[in-house]
């Protein structure tokens, strides 16, 4: 084994530097530092993405009352272009009754097409 | 014991401590405003959901109260006279009569019956000389009432997806005409697992306008005419909605 400087081996002084407790609360304090700052990172990104899909869910939610409030409505202002048909099928013959969509954004009621 | 105690004092390794501390309570922290934030945003889908169901069930039981809103039956017969070898015979044939509600058209036998019936004893008091009269009823299948027919209403039509929730529901919709000629209209979602699946709105419909006891059949009348009598007149008389129990 090569010797140290004073004489003695380096796998010698390796044991002992690891061995050692002197500058151990330094490393602590740094740990604890970074454990912290990132503590800090992830409630903050938490905090930002909480607020994003708050942001949209109050979006869907405007949306969601205007298309409701257009499908409740069922005036013409609120007539979509489409149209359709009801089929209603009794013990008797079936029959069917042209029907007008109201509303929008997937929320949608009928009525008799005038 | 000694060693155990001077650990236990010992301050070493505190801050390290401290801060997991700290990390485990911003991990519980954010998660619950993750987790609240994504559950506002489920809560909205669902509330879209169990809407266009709403939405689905009401227009189907709208079109029945459209449909029966002011809908009439009038009953129908035919005079005819004939004069042979002295002897007059009046003929008060009845005819198919007349339903404005598509949806009261299979309770049309039991109208039918009651205005035959009607109509037959005006003209069993009709007198003359050298004369007879005679009602022919509409040769239809006898109809007691209460009777209950039960309908499915399923939309078709509209372009895209959009309109994928509101075709996919199916609505039954339970028609029972009383004896006095009341109808009470059932509407349910049939559609299994459907959020409204035991919700129901009903509408009951009154007679607007009842005349049972005030038809008239004219004793003369031009041959061959027919004559048509409104009967029957229905309104709507309360709507009422709910979950069944």
């Amino acid at each position: 084994m090569e010797a140290g400087k004073n004489g003695k081996g380096v796998g010698v002084m390796m044991r002992r530097k690891l061995n050692s407790q002197s500058g151990e609360t330094l490393v602590e304090a740094l740990a604890s530092i970074l454990i912290a700052f990132l503590s800090v990172t992830m409630l903050f990104f938490c905090v930002v993405a909480a607020g994003r899909m708050d942001k949209g869910t109050v979006e869907s939610d405007k949306t969601y009352y205007e298309a409701l409030a257009a499908a409740e409505t069922a005036g013409d202002a609120n007539k979509t272009s489409d149209s359709g048909e009801v089929t209603v099928t009794a013990n008797g013959a079936p029959f069917t009754i042209k029907i007008d969509f109201y509303g929008k954004d997937g929320l949608y009621s009928y009525r008799r097409q005038n | 014991m000694r060693a155990l105690k001077a650990k236990l004092n010992s301050r070493r390794g505190a801050s390290l401590l401290l801060a997991l501390l700290f990390f485990l309570i911003a991990l519980l922290v954010g998660a619950s405003i993750l987790m609240a934030a994504a559950s506002n945003g489920g809560k909205a889908k669902s509330n879209r959901d169990e809407q266009q169901a709403y939405l689905t069930l009401s227009s189907a039981l709208q079109l029945v109260v459209d449909d029966i809103n002011g809908a009439t039956y009038s009953g129908k017969y035919r005079y005819s006279d004939d004069y042979y070898y002295g002897w007059y015979t009046y003929t008060y044939a009845q005819q198919k009569g007349e339903c404005t509600s598509q949806f009261l058209e299979p309770f049309r036998p039991a109208m039918e019956q009651t205005f035959s019936k009607v109509c037959n004893e005006k003209v069993s008091g009709f007198t003359g000389r050298y004369s007879t009269f005679d009602w022919v009823p509409l040769s239809t299948t006898a109809m007691d009432l209460p009777l209950t027919e039960t309908m499915t209403l399923k939309v078709s039509g509209g372009t895209g997806d959009e309109y994928q929730a509101i075709t996919a529901e199916t609505v039954k919709v339970e028609l029972t005409m009383n004896s006095d000629f009341t109808v009470s209209a059932t509407a349910t979602i049939t559609t299994a697992g459907s959020v409204f699946e035991n919700y129901s709105m009903v509408a009951d419909f009154t007679l607007a306008v009842d005349n049972r006891n005030a038809i008239t059949v004219d004793q003369d009348g031009t041959n061959g005419t027919e004559y048509l009598r409104e009967m029957l007149k229905w309104k709507l008389g309360k709507m009422v909605k709910g979950w069944a129990s």
